[in-house]
């Protein structure tokens, strides 16, 4: 379980994040929902320490975080964008140990990608699809991920939304933030709403639907008013 | 096979309906292996603890059976079996009945309304089947 | 081993603009060599027509000629520039390289130490090649003005010596080479302090990088203060042991420092 308690963080004189807690649960996909410029990309940046938080702790099943069993997809290439998916594949086995080389080949694979293209030359779907890669093959416990249906094409998103339900991903946590649930309406198990760097709502998706009748985007629209 | 699933429904209860449906029209028979947990949700694009959720609430209505590490079955209990039919259609009529009684309509006009229909359906039936 | 394999990917990104620079060095080397020659050529004669005879030429004449001193002030820019650009360059782009690095599940400080030491081999390298450079210059620069019977005195180590730039690059002792590396070591460790700390705190404060230079600026001043306050109070033995410990404790700040920031502040 990822355990978020009581995160702060100011970005110059702005409260970006006030006091924010939550869960992610292994074996289970956590949306962490909000409308653009909410903070949530800086509250998965903080749990990775890449943008400290100025208080409040992360715990990882109890124990700060060990990124041998967390990896973050951001919605950018972290890589120098004239690498080839070879070359970005071959520093990750270099320098993350836990990267599996066979995971990796049946993502290429799965995802139909051309090891000897260069980053730059491919499309922001097919982008996020090898950042995901990159990602997944680390064979993480947990797995966050930084909007990762953001402006890519429909055939990516389905080839993602069907990952999630392959075997692949079975008993990893999965944390995603998102601000258009309707790509991945079916595939969470819970959703947490931030708004104004604060979380408005964390609710078991089944059970709303189930005791309310009220689906995610329901909800989202109580809270935005949208 | 596709769901349009309704987003406002549990998904494994809609899961669980659609399962029911096919055994109630034959599509599933008595026995016949279900298909794995883990194929069903890829090919519904669904999370996979929905539809062992979905499985869990089907075995727990006694309409498929699991032994240990083997696929699930139909159940072959000829009552179970009977008893979705008799459920599907009651919920479908009673679905029905509270909509057409917004409309304050006759008992002897909507049987009229429903023989008619009904056959022309059937008769359209045929003609497109032959 | 992780450091190895740092290092190794640190010296590949750094080969390409480095042998350009060692290049640009060299050729603008011989260039001025080759114009130094021709036109000190041409006026020994014109001295020699006009029969005047007090003419001292020394190889020191040369490496005092602007170019040259120009050349090696272009080369130790470049280091300096690279230092802080070691870092900044993984902050390029909203895809930080940077980001890729502290998601290692390796301490931070391998990262630190494998741009350290990649900018060690860097001054190193440039040291060697220039020493080999003059060495070729000398003896070209001999070589031509005997073959002119052009009469050229002082040794190579005497123009060495009496050169502002390269005495301190090529110190006459051993002890003294050292001394330099480590003010050179200690150059670079400051601006990777002050790079770390201003990549920390740009996401607290628009002045971030005057507040990092305020603050490493008076961890410099300190023991330098000290020293002038004590200088003609203390023997000199006490003075000696003074300077080592104000290294050291620079040293020790600075590392301090950028660990501190690297492994807990730094923000992508």
């Amino acid at each position: 379980m990822i355990e978020v308690l009581g995160v702060k963080k100011r970005y110059r004189k702005k409260q970006v994040i006030e006091d924010v807690s939550f869960t992610a649960q292994k074996g289970e996909i956590t949306c962490l929902i909000g409308l653009n410029g909410t903070g949530k990309s800086t509250i998965l940046k903080g749990i990775m320490g890449l943008t400290p938080f100025d208080k409040g702790t992360v715990l990882v099943d109890g124990k700060p975080i060990d990124l041998n069993r967390v990896a973050f997809v951001p919605d950018h290439s972290t890589f120098p964008i004239h690498f080839t998916i070879e070359q970005c594949e071959a520093f990750m086995r270099d320098f993350y140990p836990t990267f599996d080389p066979n995971l990796f080949a049946r993502l290429v694979d799965e995802f139909k990608l051309f090891p000897e293209d260069k980053l730059n030359e491919l499309s922001k779907g097919t982008l996020a699809k090898v950042n995901l890669a990159l990602g997944i093959a680390q064979d993480p416990d947990y797995l966050l991920l930084d909007e990762p249906f953001s402006g890519i094409d429909v055939f990516s998103k389905e080839q993602i939304v069907e990952l999630f339900s392959s075997d692949i991903m079975e008993d990893r946590g999965v944390l995603i933030t998102t601000h258009e649930i309707e790509d991945i309406e079916y595939l969470v198990d819970k959703a947490v709403m931030l708004n104004r760097g604060r979380i408005v709502r964390e609710f078991d998706v089944e059970d709303v639907r189930f005791i309310h009748g009220k689906s995610i985007v329901d909800v989202m629209r109580e809270e935005y008013g949208a | 096979m596709i769901i349009q699933f309704n987003t406002r429904a549990p998904v494994y209860m809609q899961v669980v309906d659609y399962f029911k449906k096919k055994m109630a029209l034959g599509e599933l028979q008595a026995g016949e292996e279900m298909p794995s947990r883990r194929e069903l949700a890829t090919e519904l694009k669904i999370n996979p603890n929905t539809v062992q959720k979905a499985f869990k609430e089907m075995e727990e209505q006694q309409l498929i059976t699991t032994e240990r590490n083997r696929p699930s079955r139909v159940t072959t209990d000829e009552h179970v079996l009977k008893r979705i039919r008799t459920e599907l259609v009651d919920e479908a009529v009673a679905v029905f009945v509270e909509s057409i009684q917004e409309l304050d309509v006759t008992m002897d006009e909507l049987v009229d309304k429903i023989k008619r229909q009904y056959g022309e359906g059937n008769l359209d039936d045929r003609s497109t089947g032959s | 081993m992780n450091l190895l394999k740092l290092l190794g990917w640190e010296v590949e990104r750094m080969t390409k603009p480095y042998l350009i620079l060692i290049t640009l060095l060299v050729v603008t080397q011989f260039t001025w060599l080759g114009v130094f020659l021709w036109s000190e050529t041409n006026m020994y004669e014109e001295i020699r027509r006009t029969g005047t005879p007090d003419y001292v030429l020394t190889f020191g004449n040369y490496i005092g000629g602007v170019p040259f001193i120009l050349s090696i002030g272009v080369a130790v820019a470049a280091m300096l520039l690279y230092s802080f650009w070691i870092w900044y360059r993984d902050f390029q782009g909203r895809g930080t390289f940077m980001m890729r690095l502290l998601l290692m599940p390796q301490q931070r400080m391998l990262v630190f130490g494998a741009k350290l030491a990649t900018m060690m081999l860097m001054v190193l390298g440039l040291l060697s090649v220039q020493w080999i450079a003059l060495k070729l210059q000398y003896i070209a620069f001999t070589g031509w003005f005997d073959s002119q019977m052009i009469p050229v005195s002082g040794t190579f180590e005497q123009a060495i010596r009496f050169d502002g730039a390269l005495s301190v690059m090529y110190p006459a002792s051993f002890v003294n080479f050292l001394i330099h590396q480590v003010l050179i070591v200690l150059v670079i460790l400051y601006i990777f302090a002050f790079v770390l700390m201003e990549r920390s705190l740009w996401q607290r404060t628009l002045w971030a990088p005057i507040l990092a230079m305020l603050i490493l600026g008076t961890l410099i001043l300190v023991p330098v203060l000290t020293f002038y306050f004590l200088e003609n109070r203390l023997f000199m033995d006490e003075l000696m042991l003074l300077i080592l410990l104000g290294l050291i404790g620079w040293m020790t700040a600075a590392i301090w420092i950028a660990r501190r920031y690297l492994t807990k502040k730094l923000s992508v």
